[in-house]
């Protein structure tokens, strides 16, 4: 290690920790603020409704905006100008942009036409990550509200998300792209001749803009299908920084937006901090992985072992998957921390939204566990945690593992073996943690695997999302008691950190031992 | 009175061990789902031994059965316990022995072996054993354990006056009761018959807690079986046994075998307060208590107020007043009257048989007026209640250095009595409330616990800040009627407190059931122990301070064993797996050391089942709560039952592999 990577890492960490609770501060006056006569003009035109929802009214413009979406992009991809795409490729690829995943089974900038791009993908790189967020802020809502029947306008919290957090700061991001050389521009292709004389057809098109919001708003699609070791989308080291900080800023901003909105500012520092922590930790193993068996194995040369890893845990650890190395020739170590990240549920940092959500759901199974042991009654900030709350807690933190688990438990079954255990869990819990990021992605692109994981993004979207809506609606109607139970202090932090692990760990350790630790004990094998 | 049952005898334990081995019958074990899972799993693990059959496998096989009958045994011990203890309460003498008239012949038996319509007699100082009606006779009765109305009330035979009421005293004369109601002791019966049904039914906590420990036992089980497939994917052979046995170490038996025990001990300690709760959830409420409202009379004070002093204005002299207050009293039976003329009699040694007054005409005290007095030739001497004595008089004519001392009283928790002759004020009597011993610690423990209380009381504010300040109360309600201690508990409920009460009187029946734990003294009348939720059988209202720590301990009891079954797993993974995988490894991956992949497999299995066995006795005991700030509660428990849930498990599988280590 240099002292170089020392000062990346920590300015990165030191940058993240300033910043975040200034977005937090502005999220939540955005969030809050009231309807402005321009806004009312558009809700008016789009015959919205801007009442208050209650929670089947709040999921139901969630699901329609899905399912829209869905209809939408595949028959957008269907009509693909530049390459023909079949429906189940159509549906894989929709879906996993709609859920916020971008598994992306093709190449893009071969396959897909500008007019696929900017108006399918880019479209929902925008409106994925606002559903994320909407959830989350009706589940905030119906944690500080009492007694009440609603919890929230959907296209209120939707449209405020994407107009006032994701486009100026999408904007901004392009724009510095841009300025550090990323292309942006119309053009289909760039014919040039190489040093060596020969001819060389570059591809082209609207890279900066597409890169901005894929990495701020968590889809992580690359719009090439090198995605940010391309010198086009991601051209210096600076970019590369830079991108590794967006991927993280929104999913840790609102951490903070929610300790504000609650009105405990220490509430949001805790779970900020525990994202943090897991974050370093894991950033740490997965150094030494690479470290250990000393090689630049898999990494991006330009960006050095340091600026590799960082995009790469910065994308596993929230729900974004974008990527800069090949994880399937990086250190099995540093692969498989990458994968627990996944496993987590996509909570340490996570995507915008969901990740927040996901963490509060282990913040409630925490507050139920050792609640108890101070003599009461489990209360989260004076909400009582009791069966009916319990019961889509425990559906959606644990769903997505079994799933997981159960759907690799099947390609092993019936699969060749030309896959390994750990390609296949890779995949897995990358789909169903809707994350995106791949393990030897190009050998999962049978139509059934197409479909499988077309599936599988499906229900590790909604297995979380539609639990997080009825969970929000019945907090919301409760009544508030008296809170004692501190959510605000370190210790709890610490609570917390056991549970995530305990739970995941019980799930998932003996399937990382049979995956990529054999894997990475055997290679360490080899060396010595 | 503590009735205790000592924890281990003999022909108890039988009694548990055959029951738990009824209980291997898994159609009984269809409420602990973790149980019945562990039951599936050593019918697995037996099966598998059909085609695969070693010394070792049988082993773990055997402690796979083992579990499952220790599981058992702690809820079938606890349920022994818990009816050796109904037992006991209702063998023990609680009961007021009624004077039973059968025959015209007296006969003495238990109250709670009155029936309705049986005929009883109660002469001056005597209990009534029973609600019922006056059928001859007139006294006077105390009834100021169930009104708070400190004057003695006229029960006779006829329309009005007639009914009376379980618990009260007779003061004077003698009463023939026909009983009308079951007796306080037979309602006890019913409640205490009760408890056994109520012990089956899970609370909310309960449920919510065994909805957690199903999840975590389905994921294992999809957990195990993935692994299952991963290695028969990757060419690792692992037996049925080893599976088998992982998964029965990882699902929560520790938790899921004592939980039903938990909640039946729960109950049973609170027994041995000898108070009855009439469910389970009731207990667990009062864990959750934030707010405490209890009346004055019987909780902080010693029922009656005391004459303690003679203040008298001038020109009177205090002998004079004490004088005029004495004979005033003489028409005064409630025991306030009784101390001011003890009061008078030891100061100035009056006589009431050698006053020389002739043609007097007494005025007695009556609840209404609050005023008693004497009227003879020349003279009319009242007393009473220092507004209605004003309101008789004059307005300038209550001397103004009198209202310093009215104060004065008032401020010292006291309460004052004025005294006038022919309309002209001689002084005041300072009655004084004679205050229990030991509330300020119990206060400032419910203070610590973070629990508001808030005295009722019928006196005045100044009166009732000054006792609130001296036994260190947060809160008090001056003038309380039925009506304001009903609103007082509503706002706080709607304020998100959860409030518990302790009362007696019918006038707290409609607060008592507003409330979420309402203590009942057993003493109470029927309509307040209908209300409530708990009975006390010895009339204490303080001990309600009992029943919250024994919910609190309750809850906490629950908490601290889940947190360590489930942070018992931990060390089961290190044991276990590299057991499992260890094969597929190139190095050592047994970090804890361990004598064989076997000698892990079945010291885990050894572990898992002996720990039931290990926390049982703290099962049934409770986690003891400490009235400490929830921030440090959580902390050593954390500490305890967290790490110690860390910790344990890698020294006990140790050493258990030590000894086995040597036969597998």
């Amino acid at each position: 290690m240099h002292l170089y990577d020392f000062y990346l890492g920590a300015g990165f960490i030191g940058l993240l920790a300033t910043s975040s609770p200034l977005l937090g501060a502005y999220m939540h006056f955005s969030f809050n603020r009231s309807i402005g006569p321009a806004e009312a003009r558009l809700y008016r035109i789009s015959q919205l409704s801007t009442a208050p929802m209650s929670w089947k009214q709040y999921l139901k413009a969630l699901l329609s905006i899905q399912l829209m979406s869905l209809i939408f992009m595949m028959a957008i991809f269907l009509l693909n100008s530049k390459a023909p795409i079949s429906l189940d490729l159509a549906f894989n690829l929709a879906t996993s942009f709609i859920t916020n995943t971008a598994w992306q089974n093709i190449p893009g900038e071969s396959h897909l036409s500008h007019f696929s791009q900017m108006i399918a993908i880019t479209t929902q790189n925008f409106m994925a990550p606002a559903v994320g967020t909407a959830a989350l802020l009706a589940l905030t809502r119906g944690i500080f509200q009492t007694d009440s029947e609603t919890i929230g306008n959907f296209w209120v919290d939707f449209f405020r998300m994407i107009v006032f957090i994701l486009l100026p700061l999408s904007l901004l991001l392009a724009l510095f792209l841009v300025s550090q050389g990323s292309i942006q521009n119309l053009a289909s292709t760039l014919e040039i001749s190489t040093l060596e004389g020969a001819k060389q057809i570059l591809p082209m098109g609207p890279a900066a803009s597409q890169t901005a919001i894929a990495a701020l708003g968590g889809n992580g699609a690359g719009f090439f299908s090198q995605n940010l070791a391309h010198p086009f989308a991601n051209p210096t080291g600076l970019t590369n920084w830079v991108l590794a900080f967006s991927v993280m800023l929104i999913p840790a901003s609102l951490a903070h937006y929610y300790g504000i909105q609650i009105g405990s500012k220490k509430v949001g520092w805790v779970l900020f901090s525990v994202m943090l922590c897991f974050f370093i930790a894991f950033f740490a193993i997965s150094f030494l992985g690479t470290q250990q068996l000393n090689s630049l194995e898999g990494q991006e040369i330009r960006f050095g072992n340091l600026g590799s890893l960082l995009i790469a845990h910065a994308a596993t650890a929230t729900a974004n998957g974008t990527m800069n190395i090949a994880p399937e020739s990086l250190s099995p170590l540093s692969s498989a921390v990458m994968m627990f990240q996944m496993m987590l549920g996509e909570i340490i940092f996570g995507g915008s939204g969901t990740g927040l959500y996901g963490l509060l759901l282990f913040s409630m199974l925490t507050v139920f566990i050792a609640g108890l042991m101070i003599g009461r009654d489990p209360e989260y900030l004076g909400k009582k945690i009791q069966s009916a709350e319990l019961k889509w807690i425990l559906f959606a933190l644990m769903l997505p593992s079994c799933v997981t688990l159960l759907g690799s438990a099947y390609t092993c079954w019936v699969g060749s073996t030309d896959k390994t255990l750990f390609e296949i869990l890779y995949n897995f819990a990358s789909n169903v943690g809707t994350n995106g990021s791949a393990l030897s992605g190009f050998k999962f692109d049978s139509s059934s695997d197409n479909i499988m994981f077309g599936v599988a993004m499906w229900v590790g979207r909604l297995s979380t999302l539609i639990p997080v809506l009825i969970l929000a609606g019945i907090l919301s109607s409760k009544k508030r008691i008296e809170s004692i139970f501190e959510v605000s202090t370190p210790l709890f932090g610490l609570l917390l950190t056991f549970v995530i692990l305990m739970i995941n760990g019980l799930t998932f350790l003996p399937s990382l031992l049979l995956g990529p630790l054999n894997e990475y004990a055997s290679l360490l094998e080899k060396l010595s | 009175m503590k009735s205790k049952v000592s924890v281990l005898n003999a022909s108890l334990l039988r009694k548990a061990t055959f029951e738990a081995l009824l209980a291997l019958n898994p159609l009984r074990l269809t409420n602990n789902p973790v149980i019945l899972c562990t039951w599936l799993g050593a019918l697995i693990a037996t099966a598998s031994l059909a085609w695969h059959f070693s010394v070792f496998e049988l082993q773990v096989v055997l402690w796979l059965w083992i579990t499952v009958f220790f599981a058992n045994l702690a809820e079938s011990l606890a349920t022994c316990l818990g009816k050796a203890q109904v037992e006991s309460l209702r063998r023990s003498k609680i009961s007021v022995v009624a004077r039973r008239f059968v025959n015209n012949r007296e006969e003495h038996v238990p109250a709670n072996a009155l029936n309705v319509g049986d005929i009883v007699v109660c002469e001056a100082g005597d209990y009534i054993p029973a609600d019922g009606d006056v059928v001859e006779g007139i006294a006077s009765v105390d009834e100021s354990a169930i009104t708070g109305e400190s004057a003695p009330v006229i029960r006779e035979s006829g329309e009005d006056r007639s009914s009376v009421t379980g618990g009260t005293r007779v003061l004077s004369d003698r009463l023939l009761i026909r009983v009308t109601f079951e007796s306080g002791q037979s309602f006890l019966n019913r409640m205490i018959s009760l408890i056994e049904s109520t012990k089956r039914h899970k609370t909310p906590n309960e449920q919510a807690l065994s909805m957690l420990l199903i999840a975590l036992t389905v994921v294992l089980i999809v957990s195990v079986f993935s692994i299952y497939v991963f290695a028969q994917y990757i060419g690792l052979k692992i037996s049925i046994i080893s599976l088998v046995a992982l998964w029965i170490c990882l699902i929560p038996t520790t938790i899921g075998s004592l939980l039903i025990a938990i909640r039946i001990a729960g109950m049973d300690r609170l027994l041995q307060f000898n108070v009855v709760a009439k469910n389970g959830q009731a207990i667990e409420t009062a864990g959750n208590t934030s707010i405490l409202l209890f009346d004055k009379t019987g909780t902080i004070t010693l029922g009656n107020r005391m004459a303690a002093e003679f203040i008298p204005c001038k020109p009177h002299s205090t002998k004079e007043l004490a004088h005029a207050a004495f004979l005033a009293s003489l028409a005064d039976e409630t025991a306030e009257g009784r101390s001011i003329m003890a009061l008078a009699k030891e100061h100035y040694q009056f006589d009431e048989n050698s006053q020389s007054i002739v043609d007097a005409r007494f005025v007695a005290f009556s609840a209404s007026t609050r005023v008693s007095g004497i009227d003879f030739p020349g003279n009319c001497i009242r007393k009473g209640a220092v507004d209605a004595i004003k309101a008789q008089t004059k307005k300038d004519q209550f001397p103004q250095e009198l209202e310093q001392c009215i104060t004065n009283v008032c401020q010292q928790g006291g309460t004052p009595l004025a005294v006038i002759k022919n309309n002209e004020v001689m002084g005041i009597i300072y009655l004084k409330d004679i205050i229990k011993t030991g509330l300020k610690e119990r206060f400032s423990k419910l203070y610590q616990m973070g629990i508001k209380t808030v005295m009722m009381t019928g006196d005045n504010p100044l009166t009732a800040a000054a006792i609130t300040a001296e036994v260190g109360i947060s809160d008090f309600m001056a003038e309380a009627t039925p009506e304001t201690k009903l609103l007082e508990i509503k706002r706080a409920q709607h304020q998100g407190h959860l409030v518990a009460m302790t009362g007696d009187g019918t006038n707290d029946a409609p607060a008592l059931a507003q409330s979420d734990v309402g203590l009942v003294m057993s003493s109470g009348t029927q309509e307040a122990r209908e209300a409530g939720y708990m009975i006390d059988l010895d009339n204490d209202p303080s001990k309600i301070l009992d029943v919250i720590t024994t919910g609190k301990e309750l809850l906490m009891t629950r908490g601290a064993l889940t947190t360590f079954s489930l942070a018992n797993d931990v060390a089961k993974y290190f044991a276990i797996l590299p057991a499992m995988f260890g094969s597929l490894f190139a190095f050592n991956i047994d970090l804890m050391g361990l004598g064989s992949a076997q000698s892990a497999i079945l010291s885990s299995v050894i572990y898992n089942a002996l720990i039931i066995v290990f926390l049982t006795p703290l099962a049934l005991k409770g986690v003891s709560y400490k009235a400490l700030p929830s921030r440090i509660v959580l902390r050593n428990n954390m500490l305890i039952y967290g790490l110690g849930g860390i910790v344990a498990p890698f020294v006990g599988i140790k050493l258990i592999d030590y000894l086995v280590r040597h036969w597998v």
